[in-house]
């Protein structure tokens, strides 16, 4: 493997419960995430997958518990200071700001992420070299909304990416893709954590999981019900019961030993 | 056809060529050369000079709504509050009857755009954090309130508003004006800032983290973008335009009422939506290309009232029915007309509406 994973923990999940009205959500949900990883989220349709991303991003608060990001409590930040301090994500149905170039999309990410430090013209520049390293280099001066969905879902990435930040959630970017994009899009998030960039991945594509990931944490009905590297949790059988049904169990533990 | 109809026109087509999309400069030099020129050179071939000025009035409307409306997405209802805050402050500030200030204009403006700043700062606080209808609704009854409110404080005059002196020479910079060129280059001025003000806005870090804004609020701020706080600045910066539009108007017109055909009439809060949607909304030159433009046609209506009876009775309908064919033909206001994406000729309009019919 050719990124390299720390014994930092980079971002800690501890206890986080989460409640709409009388639904329960999150029941308390706890994990880590070292820091050069890249950990997989995954659960049912359901599970709380998006509203954990919703409160690690600040989008939402946790009802009680704390998330860590670098060792500072985050929970009940505001979500553009946890931007700030180097966390990017992208959303599942995707938001390109419709209206504004493919550049500008990016630039805004490059401008306000990380330190919220660089001018607008800086930004266009640093824009122009994340749209080459995504493969949209091309379209850069072509309006967002003229992207067809995988141009879409690499606008994303890079809107992220253009914040250098030091941990990236990305909320089912590879959903909907055909094989062959597939491949390409693996390819591109491996890249990303091969410059040490920290990945969170929330996914349904199972092959992604496994090909990927170092460790797996799985949640079903707001609870872990197992966590660890991708071959042992294919075969936990909580996980088997929730998620998988028993055939593709069998299929994808069979494909990580291959 | 008189002066004043061939300036109308002569401004709205080199706006739109400046508004131009290119990327060759001279392009769009030269029309805003020519533009700025026409503009300075008017009150030598203009026929009614104070025609021209409330044009100013409307622009700096429509540029004020352009900031929060325009850029930031959040299409305010209730511009008429800080139109008629700033005329009020401009009033106070110079009037020279007793419990007055008898300021000299310049403080007056000054202290209209604070005193609108700071209004809009107050009340942007809670009303921010509504978004789409219920933002609207909201600031249309804080337009309400404010004619209320105003009309009810004794020291401002109450039901009958404050008279301030009759302007009939003035001095502007370095040379003593006549009443109608003075007001017609004071409104000048302070349009000229604002389109400044709004070009430097357009290519600045602030006015990317509006238009993001506008665009999606949730990835704004997933991005890093202070939400709040863009908002509420640009809430401030359109209120501070919008009152000065008041101050303007107060001053031209000697005075302010409370009552409803004062500074609170639904004209002045109409307007600034009208204006930038003429012209193009979230652009540069949209509000001033719209100021022109629709005053334009108002005022050749109003010319040819005069003479045709069917005119007369069928003003506001015409007036309407052009606003609709305007958002049906070109959602994107008269800019789209020189923008360099999509169709162009008659398969822009035809794509237009398509997109627009429900």
């Amino acid at each position: 493997m050719s990124h390299v994973v720390g014994d930092e923990v980079i971002l800690d999940v501890r206890d986080v419960r989460r409640t709409f009205g009388g639904v329960i959500a999150l029941g308390g949900v706890s994990f880590q995430v070292p820091r050069g990883s890249i950990t997989g989220l995954i659960g049912p349709n359901g599970s709380g997958k998006t509203t954990l991303v919703n409160i690690i991003s600040g989008m939402l608060r946790p009802t009680s518990g704390t998330v860590m990001l670098k060792g500072n409590d985050i929970s009940g930040t505001a979500a553009h200071k946890i931007a700030r301090m180097g966390l990017a994500r992208t959303f599942q149905v995707v938001r390109p700001f419709a209206n504004m170039t493919v550049r500008e999309n990016v630039a805004v990410g490059a401008m306000f992420g990380g330190a919220n430090r660089r001018s607008a013209s800086e930004a266009m520049e640093v824009a122009g070299s994340v749209l080459q390293k995504v493969g949209l280099g091309a379209r850069a001066d072509a309006p967002a909304e003229e992207l067809a969905i995988m141009g879409r879902k690499r606008l994303e990435l890079a809107r992220a990416l253009a914040s250098q930040p030091e941990v990236l959630l990305l909320d089912e970017v590879l959903a909907g893709l055909r094989a062959g994009e597939l491949e390409e899009a693996i390819a591109l998030v491996r890249s990303v954590s091969e410059t040490g960039v920290t990945i969170l991945i929330i996914e349904h594509v199972l092959k992604v999981i496994v090909s990927l990931c170092d460790e797996v944490v799985v949640i079903n009905r707001g609870r872990k019900i197992a966590e660890g590297p991708p071959s042992a949790v294919m075969r936990n059988q909580a996980v088997i019961d929730a998620y998988l049904g028993h055939r593709a169990a069998t299929r994808h533990s069979g494909a990580a030993d291959a | 056809m008189n002066a004043n109809t061939v300036i109308f026109a002569v401004v709205v087509v080199l706006g739109l060529l400046t508004a131009r999309r290119t990327t060759v400069t001279w392009h769009r030099v030269l029309p805003l050369g020519l533009l700025t020129g026409i503009l300075l050179l008017a009150p030598a071939f203009s026929d009614n000079l104070s025609v021209l000025t409330p044009v100013f009035i409307g622009a700096l409307l429509g540029m004020g709504w352009n900031i929060i409306g325009g850029y930031a997405g959040y299409g305010s209802f209730g511009q008429v509050a800080f139109f008629g805050i700033g005329a009020y402050a401009m009033a106070a500030s110079i009037a020279t009857t007793e419990n007055f200030l008898a300021l000299p204009p310049v403080a007056g403006l000054l202290i209209a755009a604070a005193v609108s700043g700071v209004y809009a700062l107050l009340v942007g606080l809670p009303v921010l954090r509504l978004r789409g209808h219920y933002f609207a609704i909201t600031t249309l009854t804080l337009a309400i309130a404010t004619q209320q409110l105003v009309k009810n404080l004794d020291f401002l005059g109450g039901a009958s508003g404050i008279s301030t002196p009759i302007i009939r020479k003035q001095q502007l910079l370095f040379a003593e004006l006549d009443r109608d060129t003075y007001f017609y280059f004071l409104g000048f001025i302070l349009t000229a800032g604002a389109v400044l003000a709004t070009w430097w806005l357009s290519r600045s870090k602030f006015g990317y983290g509006l238009q993001a804004i506008r665009e999606n609020e949730d990835a704004a701020t997933s991005m890093g973008i202070d939400t709040t706080r863009y908002k509420l600045q640009a809430f401030i910066i359109a209120a501070v335009i919008t009152g000065v539009a008041g101050a303007l108007q107060a001053y031209l017109r000697s005075g302010v009422s409370p009552e409803d055909d004062g500074v609170f009439q639904i004209r002045f809060n109409l307007l600034p939506l009208i204006i930038p949607l003429i012209g193009g909304t979230g652009t540069v030159w949209g509000p001033l290309i719209g100021a022109f433009a629709f005053l334009g046609i108002e005022h050749v209506l109003t010319s040819a009232s005069g003479s045709s009876t069917f005119v007369q009775d069928w003003e506001r309908v015409i007036t309407g029915a052009i606003i609709v064919a305007v958002v049906l033909l070109l959602p994107r206001g008269l800019v789209q007309l020189v923008g360099s994406r999509g169709p162009r000729g008659w398969r822009m309009f035809a794509d237009n509406i398509r997109a627009t019919r429900v």
